[in-house]
Formats: C-alpha cells, structure tokens, sequence
C-alpha cells in the first residue's frame, strides 16, 4: 500500500469528530488495506506492538535533526516553526513543501517500506547511533510529500494525533471483516496486537477464536477496584480470598523452558533491567511453561518497602544494570497463574489457579520469592487484621478477590478489590502552565503547581497537573485562566499566583526537577479551592511532612 | 571466489572515499574488478565506484557480491602502515572475509544482502559544463566555503569557474579562469547550491586527485569524476543541489 494513502485517510480522519464517523473511515481502510498488521499499528500511532521490545528510540531533536538534513533547513529554524505551530507533524509537512535539499532519486514511500526503515532505526543501537538514526529518518523525509511527512513525524513520536484510540480500531475491525466486537476485544486482551487480531479477523471468526495466549506475549492485566468498604466487599463476595496489596510493582512472568521474558504494568518488556528476577524464575519455577504474576518489591535495611520510585529505577534502568541489582534488590512475591503447560487458566476460577500457583516453586526456600499469602474468609474482622498487618509492615493494603472469578484482562471489575487508605490531598497554588499540542493547542493543557515556603514567601514548584482531564475542563479552565497569562515564551506560559487546586496523588517522590525538592506521582485535580487564597496554600513543611508519613 | 594481494593505501584511499558516504556498501566482485554503487542514508549523495583487477598485485575472481560494513573495515585499515601489503580472501561458506597484513589476521564477517539497502539506479544526467581542475584547487573552495556558511554555489560564468558562499554578513567568492583551469567546456551558463555537510566530506577523498571533473547545470546535481589508485580507480559522486524558493 501507497503510505500517501494512509496519510489521506489519517488526514481525512482528523477533519472528523464523530466516533462513529471515525470508525466507519477506519474500517473502511483497513477492508482495503494490504499490510494489515503494519497499517493497523500505525493508525493507533504505534509503529511495533505494545508488549515488543523494540523501540524506535527516536525523540524530538534527532526527528528535528532528521528533517533538517534532508530538507536543508537549519534545526534552530525548524525548533522556531514547532514552536510556532505547536505540532512537529505540521511542521515537518510546511518543510518538505518549500524543501531545500533535494533528493537524488525521489521514490514514492509505501507503508511496508516505512516500516522497514523504522525497523533499521528501532535496531540501530551503539556507537555513532543517533546520527546513523538521524540518516536513515532523513531518508524517509527526503522521499516524503508534504503530507506523509506529517504522519511521519507524528508516527516517530508514536502521537498520530487523530483521535483514533484502540477502542475505536476495535470497533472498526468488528466492522470491516463482520464478526463480532467481543471477539475482537477478547483476541486483543489475550494478543496485545491490534495488528495481528485484524489480520486474523480479516480470516473469519473462526481463525479469531483461535487466538489465545502465548507464553512470551503479554496479557493485559487484570485490574481492581477500590472497595467501598471491606463490609461490603465480604457481603457481595461471601467468601473472599485476601492478600496483601504490595506496594511493589507488578510484573507478568512469561517462561518457556528456560527463556523468561518480563513485562511491566504496562506491558513494557523489562527483561533485561531485571536478570535478578529472571535467574531465581529460572532457577525455581518447577513448570516447562507458565505465565505466573507477581508483584516486585523492594525492601530495605529497616525492613520495610523501599519508595516506589526505588523499584521504578530498576524497571526502567537500561545500563549498570549489575550495579543496580546490587544497590536495590528485589524480591518476587507471585499471585496469580494464567497458563501452565500449554493450557491457558483464565477461565478458571481463582481457587485453581491458586492450586497451580502453590505449586510453581520448588520446595527449596529461596529468600528472593514467595507466593503471596493468601487467606480465604468471611470475617471481616480477620480481614481488618490483614489490613493492619499489611500497613504496619508498610505496605499498601489487601486485595479481596472472588475465589470464583476468573481471571479478566484488561477488566476493572468487582473481582478484585483494593483497600487502602486514601491519601492526603495538597492544596497548591497554580504558577504556570503550557499549551496544549494539536488539537489543544488553544488550550492549556497542564498547569504548574507550587508549595509556599513561608520563610521566604517563594512558591516552590512541586509538579504538573494535566493529564485525565476532559477537553470541556481543559477549556473551562483556560477561560479561567486566560487574564492570569504574565508571560508566554513558546508554549510555557507563567501564570500569575492566585488560584488554588486541590490535588490528589498516589505518593510523594523526591525529584531534582521542581524547585521543592519533591514531585508527586500521578497527580490529579480534585477540586478548585475557591475558598482559599495564595496564603492558604499549602507550605512545603507540609509536603514534608506528608512525605516522611507514607 | 576471490582472493586478492593489495598495497594498503590504494584500499584505504578507495575505502575512505566510499565510506564517507556510506557506512555499508553492496561490493559486486567480478573478473574486470570491483565495483560499488551506493546512495548515502538521506538519498543526498550517490558515489559510483569501481577498481580494476590491476590496482592489485595479484587477483583472482569469480562473480558475486558482498555486503561489508566499511567502517569497520576503514577502522582494520588504520593499524596498517600505508606500504603494507594486505591479503583478502572470501570464505564464503562461513560468510566471512579474512584480510591479512603482515602478522594481523582479521576475520570480518559480511552483511546478509537482503538486510541491506536496494542498489540505486544512477540517474542520467545531461549536465551543460564540464570543468577539469586539480583536486587540491576544488578542496580550498570547499575550505574557504566553510568559514563563512554551510552551503556554497558551484557554476560556470562564460570561461570562470566560480564557487560562492555567503552567510548573514559573510562573503566568499572563488575563481578560477579557463586559463588556470586544466579545461572547461560549458554550453552555457550553470549556477547550483550545495550542501557543505556533503562537499566537505568529500573533499578529502577529492583533494588527493590531480585531476578532477565536475559537471554542473542550473539547479541540477553535481557530477563529480576523479581517479585513484594510480588511475586504476574510479570515483564518481553525485550530490542533489539545494534550491531556494522564496
């Protein structure tokens, strides 16, 4: 296939609003198209599945460095252009329209053949590599017509910006090969490839069904709910198996023989950041086959959980990995079975999935891993029990999950629910913002905020809110904003200090990147403080203060 | 097969002129010699080569072709002494090259073909000046080019040959009449911009040529012709002009 006529789809597809209308187009094109895996990808802005390993590796000033070569602008000028435009896909395509370097032997671009090349970038690694990536992408540009550059662009950054969600490639591969919706869900949730479940979808229904979990292919992971109360969780459950909920990480174990492949919450691959964790599954998982779950914790010298950014250092380290290992060891504690011995488990209940788990270790102890405790019961005074144990040891709180249930990707259901308690909200004064990109590029997309030091009266900045909002709240808040901007310098703008959030997080990390020292992890707006002024805020020895608690 | 003697500066001469463009290379082995089409990554610069069976000491050969990483092989070549006499021979079963220069042994294994870039077809090109000047004569226009900007002109202006650049505030002209040329043929005149990210990387290669060939036209590629390796060997690059639209 043409890449010029997924970029006139892409193109056509941002012209439009309505879901139902983007589904049609969606469907339409992959009816038609060859390269299905590969275009299925690229239209939810991924150039290889989520689960795999290879990444292009590619980021905003090599992509500048890429189109400045093969168009012959200089980077500085291209830098001014994004900032201009608030979009590296539209200034890629105004680039390659009045190029200036021109090429040799222009070819036309076909999806397959962009793909290639990303592959080459992806696989590029090592000495000289940026500048063997940068090349290779100027290659691309230098065949590129204005509009394939923009998808390009977009394409690298892995943002196509055309509001197609997988939700609505689902939809769309329901629609074009006729069969139905939840096959299609169930096909991803066990694959994690759109590319692949359209491929075979475009086979029939029967080849879908087909599909199942593989070892070495992630599984969406199931997720819990908050409980309301442990009450009421017991009542609606009757009988509920209870564990600890581990402030850890969670990690999906794949073993074939002895190749382990890991992957993270998101479904990252973390292998190689965890060759502890891969030698003891090898060392002591008893079964040929197995996907096994399991949370990564870290304890330290006093024996309680290391701060979660500790374990993030080691998912996310790619060098000194040996010295990491060393510095902060982990310990697995597994919960869940999803497949053993080329049978998938996810149909069955957890009370046998359990059974298999019980038995994956051998009987050796090994200090680096454990099956999580588990206690199946209807007292809630037992449950309370756990409860306790599990924050005086530092840890979360506890899962209750239906012994019955069996096991959902991908679902946030009534099977599991987490109790824990809630964490403090920080009221904190709003010193700045930046534009948004795309199609919120007329709104502020994130909002700077700032503790008070009372010493000094300086606002310390702590963090950015912006993500999970609606676009109606991004605009009502830009209407409230708007007669606060003091100053823009390309997309940072500097608010002046008078409105107060309040805001909700997971947990306080420290972090040399705001000026208070600390930075909150997954920050939300809770409300606007009408209520409270600047001076009302909250200062930084409370931050403090929050943080030593948790 | 194939199994060659070489001095090592005419490889080295002929393996730096090559990989300045490019960091790997599809080499076409034959009894006639060895030859290499190649189009740099951003599809810029083209260089056609090729060297014949008498630039060695000694070749055998039979017709095949090879995919080797140049820069490791330009790398192999710096821990040789330019007199040094280095034996290469082909073992293709193992998918090797091995290159011996005097206690040195390397072992150097080959790019798998289909991973590698599709050869380019050499554009035709009806270029309406064809100017000779001595190698180093071209480098110093590139030289001077580069102190003032990061492109430069190249053309023809009835009997001069001219390079031109210019920044914000910065100009640089260079000129060299029929006189001081070794020849020039125009049929009119010809002007195009290029960029220096590709000249100056070439000028080394360039700058060792007595004689060198460049074909201009109006805002069309460059053609530019040297020999090396004695005469032996041929070099030829092209390099798509920059045009400015405003």
């Amino acid at each position: 296939m043409k890449f010029i006529e997924f970029a006139s789809v892409c193109e056509k597809i941002e012209g439009t609003t309505s879901n139902l209308e983007m589904t049609k187009i969606v469907a339409q094109f992959l009816k038609n198209a060859d390269d299905l895996e590969i275009v299925t990808r690229f239209i939810i802005g991924s150039v290889f599945p989520a689960w795999s390993p290879e990444e292009l590796g590619v980021g905003p000033s090599l992509l500048y460095n890429a189109v400045s070569m093969s168009t012959g602008v200089k980077e500085a000028q291209v830098k001014d252009m994004v900032r201009n435009l608030g979009d590296t896909g539209l200034t890629c395509e105004k680039l390659c329209e009045k190029r200036v370097q021109r090429t040799l032997l222009p070819t036309e671009l076909t999806t397959m053949q962009v793909y290639k090349n990303f592959e080459a970038i992806a696989r590029t690694t090592g000495k000289g590599s940026q500048k063997k990536k940068a090349k290779m992408l100027a290659d691309l540009f230098g065949s590129a017509k204005p509009k394939e550059a923009r998808y390009i662009a977009r394409l690298v950054l892995e943002e196509l910006r055309i509001g197609v969600g997988e939700g609505i490639v689902r939809d769309a591969i329901a629609l074009a090969f006729d069969v139905p919706k939840n096959e299609v869900e169930r096909a991803y949730m066990l694959t994690n490839d759109l590319g692949m479940v359209a491929a075979t979808a475009k086979k029939g229904v029967k080849e879908l069904k087909k599909l199942d979990i593989t070892p070495g292919r992630p599984v969406k992971m199931m997720l819990a709910q908050v409980a309301k109360s442990m009450e009421s969780a017991i009542d609606e459950m009757k009988e509920a198996a209870i564990e600890w909920k581990y402030d850890g990480a969670r990690v999906q174990i794949h073993k074939v023989n002895d190749d382990v492949t890991l992957f993270s919450r998101r479904l990252e691959n973390v292998t190689k950041s965890l060759p502890d964790v891969t030698d003891v599954i090898r060392d002591v998982v008893v079964y040929k086959q197995v996907i096994l779950e399991g949370e990564a914790i870290a304890i330290g010298e006093d024996g309680r959980p290391r701060p979660f950014q500790d374990i993030l250092k080691r998912f996310r380290r790619k060098y000194d990995i040996g010295q990491m290992v060393k510095e902060i060891p982990l310990h697995l504690t597994l919960f869940d079975a999803l497949y053993v011995n080329g049978k998938s488990l996810i149909h069955k209940p957890l009370s046998e999935r359990r059974r298999v788990l019980e038995k994956s270790l051998k009987k050796k102890e090994d200090p680096k891993i454990n099956v999580t405790p588990q206690t199946v019961t209807n007292d809630v005074k037992v449950v309370e029990g756990i409860y306790k144990e599990a924050l005086s040891a530092g840890h979360e709180g506890v899962m209750l999950k239906n012994p019955k249930s069996a096991y959902t990707p991908g679902k946030r259901g009534k099977n599991w629910l987490k109790v824990k308690p809630m964490a403090e909200t920080l009221d904190l004064v709003v010193t700045g913002g930046m534009w948004g990109e795309g199609r919120r590029a007329n709104f502020i997309g994130s909002y700077l905020l700032a503790c008070r030091d009372p010493a000094t009266g300086d606002l310390l900045s702590i963090g950015r809110v912006g993500t999970g909002m609606t676009d109606e709240q991004l605009a009502e808040l830009t209407g409230l904003f708007k007669d606060l901007i003091v100053s823009e310098k390309g997309k940072d703008i500097e608010l002046k200090p008078e409105i107060v959030f309040e805001v909700g997080y997971e947990e306080i990390q420290k972090s040399p990147n705001y000026d208070s020292g600390f930075a909150l992890r997954f920050p939300r707006l809770i409300s606007i403080r009408e209520d409270k002024s600047v001076e009302d805020a909250d200062s930084i020895e409370r931050v403090q203060e929050l943080y030593k608690m948790q | 097969m194939f199994k060659a003697v070489i001095n090592a500066d005419i490889l080295k001469d002929s393996i730096e002129a090559i990989s300045t463009l490019v960091d790997e290379a599809k080499l076409k082995l034959s009894k006639d010699g060895i030859s290499i089409n190649a189009v740099d990554p951003a599809n810029v610069a083209m260089i056609s080569f090729g060297l014949h069976p008498d630039a060695f000491e000694s070749y055998e050969c039979t017709d095949g072709e090879i995919g080797l990483n140049l820069e490791t092989l330009v790398d192999i070549l710096s821990m040789t002494e330019r007199s040094d006499k280095i034996e290469i021979e082909l073992d293709p079963e193992e998918h090797n090259l091995l290159l011996k220069m005097g206690g040195l042994a390397y072992t150097l294994s080959l790019i798998d073909l289909a991973a590698m870039r599709k050869e380019p077809k050499v554009p035709s090109l009806e270029l309406p000046a064809k100017v000779t000047l001595k190698g180093s004569d071209l480098r110093l226009a590139i030289k001077a080019a580069e102190k003032v900007s990061d492109h430069l002109a190249l053309g023809v202006d009835g009997s001069t040959f001219f390079m031109e650049a210019e920044s914000d505030t910065n100009r640089v002209r260079f000129q060299l009449t029929k006189d001081e040329l070794i020849s020039l043929d125009a049929s009119g005149p010809a002007r195009s911009l290029f960029s220096l990210d590709y000249l100056s990387d070439m000028s080394k290669a360039i700058s060792k040529a007595n004689e060198v060939t460049v074909h201009l036209g109006k805002d069309y590629p460059v053609k530019i012709n040297f020999s090396v390796a004695g005469g032996k060997g041929k070099v030829e690059y092209l390099l798509a002009p920059r045009i400015e639209s405003d």
